[in-house]
């Protein structure tokens, strides 16, 4: 029970000033509205306190033209007894902590310090983003005079407040005081069961031993409407009470219980922890970037991080607020529509970075560290946004079954992706390539033919022309108003099949090891492994021009078409391609270990799986959180998610079944989790002894494991042998090589 | 900031005519605003008058600065001296009389840098003083390695502090130690998912971890670089190729052998001065949270003998608010 409570809790003890921003990302609370960083109350030289407000987007001088809107810190304090303030570098802490409660959300730090008089205080304070209103911040400060026998003043101002308007909430448990900043903020703030003073930003009263004073403070943070209504008298503890339970009833779904592991436990908890909490109901006002809202390193810009790393999870865990991420890009469909245009392109070409309009925000140029400028090519490049959109889509229709959605928006954005794709292949002896990208591995610029592109393109095509071609048989009057609706010809349909089906390099059945990209395999060869070991990013350590001739990777590249179609592979050259590519991969992206750790488990391989996900767990979770400063790794976080979820269970889906080829690691002796699936609830028990226990919520459900295929039905508990060494691929009866043999 | 208004303490031995020294001397004390003391080691107890024969004090110095004489091994003296004075700095040549020009720097010089009791001025002898005290003069450009550990915070604070004196710029710079099987420096980059927006982030969390302690920067006039290669080498090719005109560093002041590389280089190299800040933490607090790490940010206050009361430390203005935008190498 202790261990199990253990892994519920993040906790980082002291004070590091050096790594102080790190931990503030770490530790952030949010909600999908906003964000707020774990920064010290107080204040401290360290800290970079601030509010992050999701989609809503402020001009910058900085290349990236648009950065999210930050708020200062409504919980910014500054408290003073006897005329000194309190903070590190004036008293002497005793101990200091932050305490993340993962399962209710809940951040609390406990300070217990010495001030220069002898006094002894304890600094309790707790702080949360409202699951259930989303504008609201909750924060609580308990101050209590530990040991000192003469009762001091005490006096907390609040340097965020701009306007006093007095205690209209007076009438409640103490007084209050009212501020807002620009409308952006308002704050309530209640003092609770003691007389007070209050004048200009400042509360004064009086603090005696033992007893606590309690600051409750309830800010409002751009609300879109009013949450609490003035008459409405809602208590601090109602407050963080439904948040806490909301919270609960997404663990109900998202948690997963891995066994024997109590690292990776912690590990895949904090990435569930950032993922719920990056993400919202909003109906496409927003989306997720890859530093959700615990720091603004990348200003909020929206990737292709958030289709395939993020809403694999969502989909299946919170499918509401993927659907929200995905009328995003419906809402930026007609953007996308335009820069097709622009580049001479037919349908629909998404922005590389997008923000509120959809319009590409990627810089035309950097500047680097050592003074020289480098022209930014993945804005006009990296494509594969455009097969990442459409694939999530899919993903979210198979897994939700939400036709509604898929009628009214997602097939829109997938034959509009079809229709970019189809312009911008070019003819090449009978086949068609695909010119001047840049794929996952963005080491490389301007390739031809890179084997991910091709692969989501050909995918793409394809989809789209069965789509229709379901549509039509299923639903005639639905898809004839889709027709009619985008105005697709008659011929349209067959030739993204046409294309799709002779699109190079965009299968990988032959048993070979696959050429990332057209000249590839004769660029020059590099031990990669030289600069792991020194742990320099591969990139800096030889310069932007000379990693463009190596025959290196950044991150998974060809392994990234595997991941997302190992429908399109063989098990041998699924082998065979990890084993060239995974030792020439410098993992400079933290895409990249989770990825590797996904597909070492689908082939089974424990070593390589086990080095990987070490290497997954250590990216923002493992102190001192440097890295984190600008915010946490939320695509990581996700594809940690997706190594465990669909790498470890080895769980695949379809429409109309799903399946599971299990494979658990040393080390890891269980692994429980959940999901939902075309309306169903499905929870799932792997066990020692190669056990698979299932059990369905909602209607009967045909369910794999292995070779074994039986149809579940709603209730108990059914139990499925496995039998780790059997593939995906051997269960479906695609070994490669070794069929021959 | 260096310690408060001491002097400046410049052991001579009279190896080389006096006056070199003295002018570098002074224009460092014209930058840092304090008096000059001269001090000459010899093993015998000296009147004022023998101590300046010795020295080769010309007259015209005589009245601008205070000499004073110590008696025992020279090293020891000069540290002893300076703390005696609480002086601001030692201004040293890498080598005195005697000294084997074959080593970066001779032995008095390297013992005095292992421990001393305030920051130390470092001038090559075979560097030009007409030259150097022009750099010092006429500071432009001030070249800060910082490799993210603790005891690189003090450089950077004394750098801020005198580029915004002078009105220099503040070079911060960065190296990614590319030998195999070094350790990686807790600055140095780990992931760049986007480059350009990792660097852009990584610079902001650079100044924010190098002023974590200090507070903000006294100066906006700064450039973070990022280097690769062999740490020693590529601050000197770096300072070289920038024109750097004073380079101050932080080090541990252990000269063990396999350790202090960097420090050998640039004694051995800098065309340039050099001020190096001694920070001795223990290993243990090095890296650590919590208590010690605050007490040992306490201890490195305190050995700048800034008065716990005189700091800046009571209220709104530790509110950090800092929004200093790191410039970019043009």
């Amino acid at each position: 029970m202790e261990r199990e409570e253990a892994a519920w809790a993040l906790v980082n003890e002291g004070f590091d000033p050096l790594n102080e921003r790190g931990a503030e990302a770490v530790f952030a609370v949010a909600n999908g509205h906003f964000g707020v960083r774990a920064a010290l109350e107080e204040g401290n030289p360290a800290s970079n306190p601030m509010v992050i407000v999701a989609g809503i987007y402020m001009p910058t001088n900085l290349p990236a033209g648009q950065t999210l809107l930050t708020l200062p810190d409504p919980s910014t304090l500054f408290v003073s007894a006897g005329g000194v303030n309190f903070s590190m570098s004036t008293v002497r802490t005793n101990t200091h902590l932050r305490h993340l409660d993962m399962r209710n959300a809940v951040l609390r730090r406990s300070w217990l310090f010495t001030d220069r008089h002898g006094r002894s205080w304890r600094w309790q304070s707790l702080r949360a983003a409202s699951a259930v209103r989303p504008e609201l911040y909750l924060y609580q400060l308990v101050l209590t005079l530990e040991e000192g026998e003469e009762p001091m003043r005490v006096v907390i101002t609040l340097p965020n407040a701009v306007d006093l308007t007095g205690s209209r909430l007076r009438g409640l448990e103490g007084f209050a005081i009212a501020t807002e900043e620009a409308d952006l903020v308002k704050t309530d703030i209640f003092l609770q069961g003691v007389r007070a003073e209050v004048e200009d930003m400042s509360i004064s009263t009086v603090a005696r031993q033992g007893e606590p004073l309690v600051l409750d403070m309830v800010s409002q943070i751009v609300p879109q409407e009013l949450p609490l209504r003035r008459e409405e008298e809602v208590s601090f503890e109602k407050l963080l009470g439904e948040h806490e339970q909301a919270w609960q009833q997404r663990w109900d779904i998202a948690n997963i219980k891995i066994g024997g592991d109590d690292r990776l436990q912690q590990a895949v908890r904090f990435a569930t922890y950032h993922l719920l909490s990056s993400a919202g109901v909003n109906d496409g006002r927003s989306s997720i970037g890859p530093r959700d809202l615990s720091g603004i390193a990348y200003h909020g810009h929206v990737f292709w991080d958030t289709e395939l790393f993020i809403l694999p999870f969502l989909s299946f865990i919170w499918p509401e607020a993927a659907r929200s991420c995905l009328l995003y890009r419906y809402k930026t469909l007609d953007a996308a529509r335009e820069r097709a245009k622009s580049f001479g392109y037919e349908g629909a070409m998404y922005a590389w970075e997008s923000t509120d309009t959809g319009e590409d925000r990627t810089p035309d140029f950097v500047s680097l560290p050592d003074g020289s400028a480098v022209r930014v090519l993945n804005g006009e490049q990296e494509n594969h946004i455009t097969g990442a959109v459409p694939y999530a889509v899919m993903h979210h229709w198979r897994a939700t079954g939400d036709d509604d959605f898929m009628l009214r928006y997602g097939a829109e954005i997938l034959i509009e992706c079809a229709r970019f794709w189809r312009s911008r292949v070019s003819p090449s002896n009978h086949f068609y390539s695909i010119r001047k990208v840049i794929g996952p591995d963005e080491y490389h610029e301007g390739v031809d033919n890179n084997a991910y592109t091709n692969a989501l393109a050909r995918w793409t095509l394809l989809q789209a022309e069965s789509y229709l071609s379901t549509l039509r048989e299923s639903r005639p009057q639905a898809a004839q108003e889709l027709v009619q609706r985008l105005d697709i010809k008659p011929d349209e349909p067959a030739a993204w099949r046409q294309v799709g089906e002779l699109v190079v390099r965009s299968t990988f059945l032959k048993d070979e090891v696959v050429e990332q990209f057209d000249g590839f395999f004769s660029h020059q060869p590099v031990d990669v492994a030289s600069y792991l070991r020194a742990g320099v990013p591969l990139d800096i350590a030889v310069g932007h021009d000379s990693v463009q001739r190596m025959r290196a990777v950044k991150q998974a590249d060809v392994l990234m078409a595997l991941r997302l179609f190992p429908e399109l592979w063989t098990e041998a050259s699924a082998s065979k391609n990890v084993a060239y590519y995974e030792p020439i991969t410098a993992h400079t992206s933290s895409l990249s270990p989770p990825i590797h750790a996904l597909v070492a488990a689908w082939l089974r391989d424990d070593a390589l799986c086990r080095k990987y996900l070490e290497q997954s767990m250590s990216v923002d979770l493992l102190p001192p959180f440097r890295g984190a400063a600008g915010g946490v790794r939320l695509a990581s976080l996700g594809a940690m998610r997706q190594a465990i979820v669909f790498g470890l269970a080895g769980f695949k889906f379809s429409s109309e079944s799903i399946g599971f080829d299990p494979f658990l690691p040393t080390q890891i002796d269980s692994l429980d989790f959940s999901l939902l699936w075309q309306r169903r609830r499905i929870d799932v028990r792997i066990r020692p002894g190669n056990l698979l226990e299932i059990k369905v919520d909602g209607a009967p459900c045909p369910v794999r494991v292995n070779m074994e295929e039986r149809t579940v039905d709603p209730g108990e508990w059914q139990s499925f042998q496995f039998d780790p060494a059997v593939t995906f691929w051997s269960a479906i009866g695609r070994k490669g090589d070794s069929d021959a043999s | 900031m260096l310690p408060d208004n001491g002097p400046l303490l410049v052991p001579l031995d009279g190896s080389v005519p006096a006056e070199k020294p003295l002018r570098v001397a002074e224009a460092i004390a014209d930058l840092e605003g304090n008096d000059i003391c001269v001090l000459y080691v010899s093993s015998e107890s000296l009147s004022a008058a023998e101590t300046a024969e010795r020295i080769g004090l010309p007259d015209e110095w005589a009245t601008r600065v205070t000499v004073i004489s110590a008696v025992g091994e020279p090293a020891e003296s000069i540290c002893r001296a300076a703390a005696e004075i609480s002086a601001k700095a030692i201004l040293m040549s890498t080598h005195g009389a005697g000294g084997n020009l074959d080593t970066p720097a001779g032995h008095v010089t390297l013992q005095v840098l292992q421990d001393p009791p305030c920051p130390v001025y470092v001038l090559r002898s075979a560097l030009d003083a007409g030259t150097q005290v022009h750099r010092l003069r006429h500071l432009r450009r001030i070249v800060v390695p910082l490799d993210g550990n603790f005891e690189s915070v003090r450089s950077v604070e004394e750098a801020s502090t005198l580029a915004s004196r002078s009105n220099a710029r503040l070079l911060m710079l960065h190296i990614v130690d590319s030998r195999p099987e070094t350790e990686r420096a807790p600055a140095s980059p780990v992931f760049l998912d986007y480059p350009r927006y990792e660097l852009e982030a990584w610079q902001d969390e650079f100044v924010r971890s190098s002023f974590a302690i200090a507070g903000r920067p006294k100066t906006a006039n700064m450039v973070v670089a990022l280097r690769v290669g062999d740490p020693g080498e590529e601050i000197v090719r770096y300072a070289a190729d920038s024109d750097c005109d004073l380079l101050i560093a932080a080090w541990k002041g252990r000269l063990s052998p396999g350790r202090a590389r960097v420090v050998q280089t640039l004694l051995e190299h800098a065309t340039y001065p050099l001020l190096f800040l001694v920070s001795r933490l223990p290993d243990a607090e090095v890296g650590a949270v919590s208590r010690p790490v605050i007490e040992a940010a306490d201890r490195i206050r305190r050995t700048r003998r800034v008065p716990a009361e005189s700091t800046k430390v009571e209220g709104i203005d530790d509110n950090p608010g800092y929004a200093a935008k790191t410039q970019r190498s043009a």
